[in-house]
């Protein structure tokens, strides 16, 4: 963190970086945080005390640097490390287990070729955000920070501080899981 | 590669070769409208909450209270 020699902030000049670089990111922030606490309160504490901390950390942040890939790290951190113990989310599922589950061989593409881009087209927010919810919060993650925040994979990877290549396979393994559900979906709706 | 593509991730070859492919290779073309399709619908139709009154204000005065 403190690799850069370079004065800290005086008073004044965090307040303007905190202004002008971190708040504009406030609601994909509020909207990253309810996606993983699925609570408007939690997200709303999640989303305080991630904005606390990267006041209190603002020296080690960059000027002109990516802030909203900063505060999503730091979001996803508060989140893992201080929140899912105090929240009710359901016990932390061993996701290298199931990473290694997915990424074994016998689990591959097509599964779900029959799946139509019409389907899929047709289907109301509901029901894709009810798919996206049910998966697993490292997948839903990924896709979240890809699809909908437009990440790139590097920035991902800093987010999540894992691999290209983890963020990448875990990203095809999540979308192959999301378009089964999908598929659940249609066929439970009577789509063809 | 499929996924480079529609994550805006590729570079102009790898854009090229796989267009040229996809002209040939069915699988590819439908697997590449399926993904495409899936993804144009989750940034559609997931909608963003607006964030709670008093957010920003409650994050302000906090702030203000440490320095």
């Amino acid at each position: 963190m403190s690799e850069n020699v370079r004065q800290p902030y005086n008073e004044s000049k965090k307040m303007e970086i905190f202004d002008r670089e971190f708040l504009p990111h406030i609601r994909s922030m509020y909207n990253f945080a309810y996606r993983l606490t699925f609570d408007e309160d939690d997200a709303n504490d999640l989303v305080q005390e991630t904005y606390m901390k990267a006041f209190r950390f603002i020296n080690s942040f960059q000027e002109g640097t990516n802030a909203k890939a900063w505060l999503f790290r730091i979001l996803k951190n508060s989140f893992i490390n201080d929140f899912r113990k105090k929240s009710k989310e359901p016990a932390k599922v061993d996701y290298q287990e199931v990473e290694t589950f997915y990424n074994s061989d016998d689990v591959d593409e097509h599964i779900t070729t029959d799946l139509r881009v019409e389907t899929v087209q047709d289907m109301i927010g509901d029901e894709v955000s009810n798919a996206l919810n049910s998966l697993a919060i490292d997948f839903r993650t990924v896709i979240i920070l890809c699809d909908l925040e437009g990440f790139t994979y590097e920035e991902m990877a800093k987010i999540l501080d894992i691999p290209i290549g983890t963020v990448r396979s875990r990203l095809h393994r999540a979308r192959n899981l999301l378009k089964d559900k999908l598929k659940e979906y249609a066929n439970s709706m009577g789509y063809r | 590669m499929l996924y480079l593509i529609i994550d805006g991730q590729a570079s102009e070859d790898q854009i090229k070769e796989f267009s040229k492919h996809m002209k040939d290779c069915t699988p590819c073309y439908k697997h590449h409208e399926l993904e495409q399709a899936i993804k144009q619908t989750l940034q559609a139709k997931i909608d963003n909450r607006p964030i709670p009154p008093g957010l920003i204000e409650s994050i302000k005065t906090k702030i203000r209270e440490t320095v």
